[in-house]
């Protein structure tokens, strides 16, 4: 049993409210949806009928929301606090038969008129609106100007995005032996053992090639973009020295049977975090690449999977916040 | 189940020791001494690992009493612990492979640590579920347009943690118009009943949602009483509280009303009709927009009440392997007397694809002026309903048809013998078997082998054969029946040759050899002493073997058999700590 499970209830995040005001940004008659704005986020919610008026600057329009009693979030915009007038000015733009052109708050409708006499069009006119606050009817020749604007575009729910920094450790390392054409032959017992990636020909092991898989570790991130990898290059303290290791991408997110494949850009360095390529970062994202090959044609190691921090890649991300 | 050290090495005398590391964010701070410590898991905590480690005071020269240093590897500051259990063999060679096997067990944050008694320190870490049950959210959010389950899932996380999708899972737009609760655990969770998914951490500190358990687990792994320690005890606990049999999920999305659907237990003593009676629970979300998406739901829901709440508690040797939803066979009880009849040993092997000539002349290659047919001329001797006619017309050459046999490497330096039944029709009088030996390339190695040329019957089929050291690097071997019209071989006439009972086969020597082919069988063979025959490939037109009597055996094994899906257990850091507990969810 987790101490999740043994701690009081926290209190609800409702602040002990059932209902709260929220200034109105966006209204959507057509789906039944009102954009309010709460505790900082503006959120789409389901809403009942109402003539909202959309806030501005000089006249901020409030509504009352119902907030789920357990989880805090709005559930539902219960109606306008700030009720528009039932019937306000518009500008009439065209007359055809019996339909009327009208514009309110920079958007058409196309709605029956009281028959008068409109003179030159444009001109002012009063409407009245429904209950969701759409023209419904021209009423007839206004003295007051339309002053009704476009409302600003609120922008989505969930919108934005963040940068974040994250580990990926390898899920397996090793080495491919050439002359053996088998994983893991070479120095088992010592150097980090059975995990470390070696690369090169030295001391009579034939060519060898590491290789460090991330399965879908990185895909998992989700991220819009990967801005820096840096992987740990670590040495095992050869005793014939450990010059630079180089790595290439490989597809493998996992051991494979055979020689393992790479290729791409490659990057160098010991004992040290070593930055790959923007191209490879790409192909890492979006999951073409699953792992680190090490392929430099100097005898050297790396400490692999399991041993410290050996290929494990610090990792730079933006994703949707 | 997660990777790790085969049965046999585990069922040994095998190497067991923790590696723990600790992680500030991307900082690896070192390796933690451990002397106890277990991890327990049950998938019923909204949090489910918990993982108790004792490390010593003083260990490598290094102080563990992590003090007032927010960067201390046992600090609670973030700090999270990368455990593994390595488990290895002094039975294997390091040089030849793997004699380490290093299971990962997962990613856990420390949250408290104590000193005791002996100056020992004790730390308390959990799974990094609770992450998401720390950090909630300070503000209302809700899907962008064109969000979908999959992406709001990662979005939701906390920064940093990634989240592995069943690719089993189909992914499905969220609903425009609702927005999460502010606890990202809480939303998590609706995501996961919603989709419907199991909603788990696994062993590289991802989470994971996980496609729904099968009904009827598929185990990967069985545990007997006596072979691996198995003990088991009879149900200790049961519960009412918090065991619905009836789950009715709703959907709260606008325009949606209506759409709601129950998913019961309908058999079993939980049963909602039987005395249980009905215990209800209520779930409703705005992700549900459909009465299948809901039925899914409510039936997810349901199993996961359910499961754990009949519970069969196994004690077993440690194994890293096993984790929650692992579905394991536990076979315990009194020992009973089973008998089983295992098949008897493969005593001869016919290596002829086509060795009588039932079903087709298919494998049975010809000389240009000869076709083979189907026969069914009468013959005493004859096997089955058919033999092969070898039907010879105006030939100006040697004439002959063969098939071709496989061989395997460990043939070489053995030999093999090739016999047949051979009888006359019409035509030539004489015939006599040979075989060739071919490598891999199909080029010929050596000359091909002769029998003797042998005078044939009219009135019957008779035995023939020839026998031949297989070479090194033969890889298959032709067997061939030449026909002709005198005794030193002489061109054949025009007519038909009968032949039946093809039978090839290896032995150490030349005489076992020829004493295997002395009688024919092939896979519909059944002699009276017990000894069956049996088709390797399409029978009538495969290889086939004879097998020795079926042997009878009687074995002791437990007389209960229990199937199900762990749902909780409590895994031994160190060989100090005892066995290993588990519980079996057993579905009804």
């Amino acid at each position: 049993m987790s101490d999740l499970d043994l701690a009081p209830p926290p209190a609800p995040p409702t602040d002990g409210l059932l209902t709260i005001e929220a200034r109105v940004l966006a209204v959507d008659a057509a789906d039944e949806r009102v954009m309010v704005s709460v505790r900082g986020s503006s959120i789409w919610v389901p809403a009942v009928a109402g003539r909202y008026a959309t806030a501005s600057e000089l006249a901020p329009s409030r509504a009352v929301v119902l907030l789920d009693p357990a989880q805090g979030q709005p559930v539902r915009v219960l109606g306008p606090l700030t009720v528009r007038p039932p019937v306000v000015p518009a500008t009439l733009t065209a007359l055809v038969g019996l339909s009327a052109t009208v514009s309110l708050d920079g958007a058409p409708y196309v709605i029956p008129y009281m028959s008068a006499s409109y003179g030159t069009l444009p001109r002012a006119v009063w409407v009245a609106l429904d209950d969701w606050g759409r023209p419904a009817l021209v009423m007839g020749t206004s003295t007051a100007a339309d002053s009704s604007a476009p409302p600003p575009d609120p922008g989505g729910g969930g919108g934005g995005t963040v940068q974040v920094t994250t580990t990926i450790v390898p899920q397996w390392s090793g080495s491919w032996r050439s002359d053996r054409a088998a994983w893991d032959r070479w120095n088992t017992d010592r150097y980090g053992g059975r995990s470390t990636l070696y690369q090169g020909n030295g001391s009579g092991s034939g060519p060898m090639k590491g290789l460090a898989t991330y399965g879908d570790q990185l895909v998992n991130l989700g991220a819009i973009s990967i801005d820096r990898i840096q992987v740990a290059i670590r040495s095992v303290g050869l005793a014939s020295g450990s010059p630079a290791v180089t790595v290439q991408g490989s597809p493998h997110g996992s051991q494979p049977a055979g020689a393992p494949s790479s290729s791409g850009d490659t990057a160098s360095g010991m004992d040290g975090l070593v930055d790959l390529s923007t191209p490879l970062r790409e192909a890492m994202r979006v999951g073409l690449v699953k792992g680190l090959a090490t392929v430099g044609s100097a005898y050297s190691a790396a400490a692999g999977a399991g041993s410290g921090d050996g290929m494990a890649l610090t990792v730079t991300y933006t994703r949707p916040a | 189940m997660r990777a790790g050290a085969p049965d046999e090495v585990l069922s040994g005398s095998a190497g067991w020791e923790p590696r723990v590391w600790s992680w500030l964010g991307p900082r690896l701070l070192g390796a933690v001494p451990v002397v106890r410590g277990s991890l327990a898991v049950d998938v019923t905590a909204a949090v489910p690992q918990r993982l108790t480690l004792t490390a010593p005071r003083y260990a490598d020269e290094i102080d563990w009493y992590p003090g007032d240093d927010p960067e201390h590897p046992l600090a609670r500051y973030g700090q999270e612990l990368q455990v593994s259990i390595v488990v290895s063999s002094p039975l294997v060679d390091p040089s030849e492979g793997t004699s380490e096997w290093e299971t990962r067990l997962g990613r856990f944050l420390i949250t408290s640590w104590e000193e005791a008694e002996d100056g020992s320190i004790r730390v308390e870490a959990v799974g990094r579920l609770r992450r998401l049950a720390d950090d909630q959210l300070t503000a209302p959010t809700q899907p962008a347009p064109g969000a979908t389950l999959a992406s709001e899932a990662r979005r939701l996380m906390p920064p940093g943690v990634a989240v592995a999708i069943d690719p089993a899972l189909v992914d499905r737009p969220c609903p425009s118009g609702m927005s999460w609760s502010a606890d990202r655990l809480s939303a998590l969770q609706e995501i996961a009943d919603a989709w419907p998914a199991r909603l788990r951490t696994d062993e590289w500190g991802q989470v994971v949602l996980a496609a729904p358990l099968p009904d009827i687990p598929t185990p990967v792994l069985t545990l007997t009483t006596g072979e691996r320690g198995t003990v088991v005890h009879a149900l200790r606990s049961d519960t009412r509280a918090g065991s619905y049999n009836e789950v009715v999920a709703t959907s709260s999305a606008p325009g949606a009303d209506g759409v709601s659907a129950v998913a019961q237990v309908t058999s079993g003593p939980m049963a909602v009709t039987g005395e249980y009676g009905a215990v209800t629970k209520r779930w409703a979300s705005p992700l549900i927009e459909t009465e299948p998406q809901a039925q899914a739901s409510a039936r997810t829901i349901l199993d996961r009440s359910v499961l754990p709440t009949r519970r069969l508690p196994v004690t077993c040797a440690p194994d890293p392997r096993i984790d929650i939803d692992d579905p394991l066979r536990v076979l315990h009880g009194d020992l009973e007397v089973v008998r089983t009849r295992a098949l008897g040993p493969v005593v001869r092997e016919n290596r002829v694809p086509n060795p009588s000539f039932e079903v087709s002349t298919a494998g049975v290659s010809t000389t240009t002026a000869t076709t083979v047919l189907l026969a069914t001329t009468a013959r005493p001797s004859r096997v089955g309903s058919r033999m092969l006619g070898v039907e010879v017309d105006s030939p100006s050459s040697a004439q002959y048809v063969w098939q071709v046999a496989a061989l395997a490497a460990s043939d070489a330096g053995r030999h093999l013998a090739f016999s047949a039944l051979v009888g006359r029709s019409t035509g030539s009088n004489y015939a006599r078997l040979s075989v060739q030996f071919l490598d891999a390339v199909g080029a010929a190695i050596g000359s091909t082998t002769h029998g003797p040329i042998v005078l044939l019957s009219n009135a019957d089929v008779v035995r023939h054969s020839v026998a031949a050291a297989v070479p090194d690097g033969a890889a298959t071997v032709r067997l061939f029946l030449y026909v002709y019209s005198s005794a030193t071989g002489a061109i054949a006439l025009t007519g038909r040759t009968l032949t039946d009972a093809w039978v090839a086969a290896v032995a150490d020597t030349e005489a076992a050899a020829l004493a295997a082919v002395e009688t024919y069988f092939d896979g519909d063979t059944r002699l009276p002493d017990g000894h069956r025959g049996r088709w390797t490939g399409t029978p009538g037109a495969s290889v086939s073997e004879l097998l020795a009597p079926p042997i009878e055996q009687e074995t002791y094994e437990p007389s209960e058999r229990t199937r199900g899906y762990v749902v909780a257990y409590d895994l031994p850091l160190t060989v100090h700590d005892g066995p290993m507990r588990l519980d079996l969810g057993v579905s009804t």
